[in-house]
């Protein structure tokens, strides 16, 4: 057995630091915070399976009301 | 719609609508340590006591819990008076990233609650609806078993 006992650390049990705030439900996970009207975003997938894009009308998506912004490859950085 | 709703001893009235389930009525209102897992009914995370029965807060409409009593893991045990079982779940190193940990100390309570002496099988049972992602089960069974002993001594 290798003795451990000039050792800080190993082969010893740490007890971990915020475990307890965990088991009592303290912290805030990034879904945790409250968000002041935030917007909402959906996906609009392609109904055809492999298939060419020839072109996307999305005029109609954007004159509803509400709608703040609607991102294609047209408006949206390549790189 | 508006209802009360009894957390942790304190009523509070809430504002929502018809169809929110119980689960997002909470976190929206602050109640931030019931967490959001799969939204299924299947992990657990978003456990809850409605009057004092162990649910999946997002199978439940918030409208079917009106003037019922919710409990969760903040009424179990605080950071400053923490609960046995919440002692027992940090020193056998149960809790990882921390996420399924308020289901699964909801789910250890009510066991322990009807059965002070569970078998390794009846743990099983009892805890097969929170999903654990991170420490795997064994140190978590093992966190309840040290917690059925914490419980049976400060009794």
């Amino acid at each position: 057995m290798t003795n451990y006992t000039n050792y800080i650390n190993v082969g010893k049990n740490k007890e971990k630091v915020d475990a307890l705030a965990l088991a009592t439900g303290e912290p805030l996970f990034t879904d945790d915070f409250p968000l002041k009207d935030p917007l909402h975003i959906a996906f609009l997938y392609s109904p055809h399976a492999h298939a060419r894009i020839k072109s996307i009308d999305t005029s109609e998506a954007e004159s509803t009301p509400d709608v703040a912004l609607v991102l294609t490859y047209k408006n949206t950085p390549t790189s | 719609m508006k209802a009360n709703f009894k957390i942790n001893g304190k009523t509070f009235e809430f504002e929502f609508p018809p169809h929110a389930k119980l689960l997002d009525v909470l976190r929206e209102n602050g109640f931030t340590e019931v967490k959001c897992g799969c939204r299924e009914g299947f992990c657990g995370a978003c456990s809850v006591l409605l009057d004092g029965k162990l649910v999946n807060s997002c199978m439940i409409y918030a409208a079917s819990a009106k003037d019922r009593e919710i409990t969760t893991v903040k009424k179990i045990g605080t950071l400053h008076e923490p609960h046995p079982i919440q002692e027992a779940f940090v020193e056998a190193g149960a809790v990882q990233c921390g996420y399924c940990t308020p289901g699964m100390v909801l789910a250890t309570y009510t066991l322990l609650e009807r059965n002070p002496n569970p078998t390794d099988e009846e743990i099983k049972e009892a805890l097969d609806g929170n999903f654990c992602r991170c420490t795997g089960y064994v140190k978590i069974i093992d966190a309840v078993k040290l917690a059925a002993e914490k419980v049976k001594e400060n009794d």
